[in-house]
């Protein structure tokens, strides 16, 4: 097979399976803790990454590439990274084609396009360039609802520039333009290595591959086809100081250079909407006497939005942090220093992702900069929402438990719920929760942002948002309802409302409302909730379960409400409720 | 690094790269494994750079098709 030559060819990267790992029975997750310092140096080179003993991962993620050079020196050095996930590419590929042709010949999660922009640069001009590749995206974008990685080549900065402009003034739904430019700025003169191009059809050196796989397996990939990790947990001693807060004392741990570094990075990834968590096994009040004393620490106390600091097991203080997070295991990495500790937690819970804590903590700074899944776009703004809107749950519970009735407690905290119709300018935290959410999602549709936006532009379906404040916290947009009116009955195929906005037992309101905002002209038609069992969405179901009452199947696709659910309810006085019918 | 030293490197290199564990044959050629595919060979190529710290010509890629003939070449340029 000759590079170049194949099209559509699926193609596993596999490297050489080690039957001996796979004999022990050991945790793939423990296995590869040993791979970290060579995933995650400086500069990753290819002799250790090849050197790895990967298995096969469980989860298959079929990439379309469409390019005019060669991949696959990337593709196999992404591998290892996807693998941290237990996901296993599969690469299928087009010919050399500089015009972007684009054969959708297997179905596929992502596509990517590859292009090195060097044969148009002699051709067009940097803007028409430009224009003419968002065009070619916008044809790929009408073949597939997939998400599309485009890798803008950083050689010439104009047209990297350019095309960058392009794509930022006029947004691609489900677009994800990767930057090369920090690869660039670190290799310089050896992002390119000119001898490759008869064996491997790229310029791209070997050091360049193997920074953009890193991107690609560790930030790209994962953004573009999975949500965001929530949370990262972390052990104390030796994980976020050199040393043993027992033995050491709070005055006697140190803060090396790395482990500063790594403490600033988690408050970056605070600041950037991932809860903290601290699992520690130590005496409590040591834990908060040292996060006081150490004016050093970047981390303080309050950094910690759940926090398990006794000498119980961690596998249940994990459980713990994950139920007062109101997340799922999977949403969370843990890190640890102790293997042994790693290897219980491993065995009590099976979608937790883990990390371990290298002596050097500036290598474990790397992992948690580069774990696949950790890394945000930069558009997180409902993730930044959740952490302060987390912390105002606390004192919702004791307003709650002071107040005599109902509607002193709506009352006392002042809701303004906002139902927006079709708010194409929400196209991103729409497709948040139609993909995040777990345990209010009724139907599990898990849309695109492509599929999204296609009903958002659809005059036959009716997309509302809802968005929620009290006087304690801004919620932001917390729900989202996909509605079809058709010739007999108004049909949801699709509900999604934040875990963080339940609680406040306003969820009848809030759907009955966004009907409302659909469809205001409802002339008596039955209505239709689409729903499907999932492992986690049964306060959904339990809801719809309430609403319908005794006409609900669980084993229907569809299940009939009542009219009588869109009768006025009088808790809609205590509320100031907007409805927005302009698109924006 | 002796010329034993660099041809049991290579074959290292080759046998990990190909899935063949470390005990490949010396007389191991590109003609006779369908496995050592165009892939393979430029995964060869960045290992046998990385693992020995040489640098291979463009001809040198094209005619190292054996581990006799990557051995005297990296022998060569070390």
């Amino acid at each position: 097979m000759e590079i170049g030559s194949q099209r559509s060819m699926p193609l596993s990267m596999s490297r050489p399976f080690s039957p001996a790992a796979e004999a022990s029975g050991l945790d793939p997750r423990l296995q590869r803790m040993e791979w970290l310092p060579a995933l995650f140096a400086e500069q990753p080179r290819r002799w250790e990454l090849i050197k790895l003993p990967t298995q096969r991962s469980s989860h298959a993620v079929h990439v379309r590439v469409h390019r005019n050079h060669g991949f696959e020196s990337t593709a196999s050095a992404v591998v290892p990274y996807l693998a941290l996930r237990d996901w296993q590419p599969e690469f299928s590929y087009s010919d050399y084609d500089d015009s972007l042709t684009f054969r959708i010949e297997a179905p596929a999660e992502l596509d990517i396009v590859w292009l090195d922009y060097c044969r148009y640069v002699a051709r067009t001009p940097a803007p028409q360039f430009a224009a003419w590749l968002r065009q070619r995206v916008l044809t790929l974008r009408q073949l597939t609802d997939t998400p599309i990685i485009l890798v803008n080549w950083p050689e010439q900065s104009v047209y990297a520039n350019s095309v960058r402009e392009a794509f930022e003034n006029h947004a691609v739904p489900g677009l994800l333009l990767g930057s090369l430019e920090p690869v660039r700025a670190r290799l310089g003169d050896r992002l390119l290595d000119e001898r490759m191009v008869a064996v491997s059809g790229t310029r791209l050196s070997d050091a360049a591959s193997i920074l953009i796989a890193r991107e690609l397996g560790c930030r790209w990939i994962p953004a573009a086809i999975a949500p965001r990790l929530k949370a990262v947990a972390l052990d104390l001693d030796d994980t976020l100081v050199a040393g043993v807060l027992g033995e050491d004392g709070p005055e006697g741990v140190v803060l090396t250079p790395g482990h500063r570094a790594l403490q600033e990075y988690l408050f970056e990834l605070r600041q950037s909407g991932l809860f903290l968590a601290l699992v520690s096994r130590n005496e409590e009040s040591d834990v908060q006497r040292l996060l006081s004393l150490r004016d050093d620490f970047p981390l303080k106390w309050e950094h910690f939005s759940a926090r398990q600091i006794h000498w119980g097991s961690k596998a249940e203080s994990l459980e713990a942090v994950a139920g007062a997070l109101r997340i799922g295991m999977d949403a969370m990495l843990y890190v640890d220093d102790n293997l042994g500790e790693l290897a219980k937690v491993a065995n009590a819970h099976r979608d937790l992702c883990l990390a371990h804590a290298n002596t050097d903590a500036f290598l474990t700074r790397r992992v948690l900069e580069h774990f696949p899944g950790l890394w945000s776009r930069g558009d997180g703004g409902a993730d930044i929402v959740r952490v302060g809107d987390l912390e105002a749950n606390t004192e919702r519970d004791k307003i709650l438990a002071q107040s005599t009735d109902r509607a002193g407690y709506l009352r006392s905290l002042q809701v303004p719920l906002v139902f927006q119709l079709n708010p194409c300018a929400h196209l991103g935290r729409i497709h948040e929760l139609s993909q995040k959410t777990n345990q209010f999602n009724l139907a599990l549709k898990r849309f695109t942002e492509a599929e999204i936006e296609r009903r958002l532009q659809s005059p036959g379906c009716k997309v509302v948002t809802v968005r929620l404040a009290d006087r304690l916290s801004d919620s932001g947009i917390i729900g989202a309802l996909f509605a079809r009116e058709e010739a007999e009955a108004i049909v949801v195929e699709e509900l999604c409302i934040s875990c963080r906005a339940l609680g406040r037992e306003l969820e009848d309101i809030m759907v009955a409302k966004a009907l409302e905002t659909a469809c205001p002209q409802r002339p008596g038609k039955p209505l239709l909730f689409e729903q499907a069992a999932g492992p986690r969405n049964d306060p959904a179901r339990q809801w719809l379960r309430r609403v319908a009452g005794e006409v609900w199947d669980p084993s229907a696709s569809r299940v009939g409400v009542p009219l009588s659910f869109m009768n006025p309810r009088p808790e809609c006085s205590l509320l100031d409720i907007k409805i927005e019918r302009t698109n924006g | 690094m002796d010329r034993n030293g660099v041809r049991e490197g290579v074959c290292e290199v080759i046998g990990v790269v190909l899935a063949l564990g470390p005990a490949v044959d010396p007389s191991f050629c590109r003609e006779e494994q369908p496995a050592w595919d165009s892939l393979k060979h430029i995964e060869i190529i960045f290992a046998l750079e990385d693992r020995f710290n040489v640098r291979f010509s463009e001809p040198d890629m094209q005619q190292m098709d054996s581990i006799a003939v990557i051995t005297q070449r990296i022998n060569e340029l070390l």
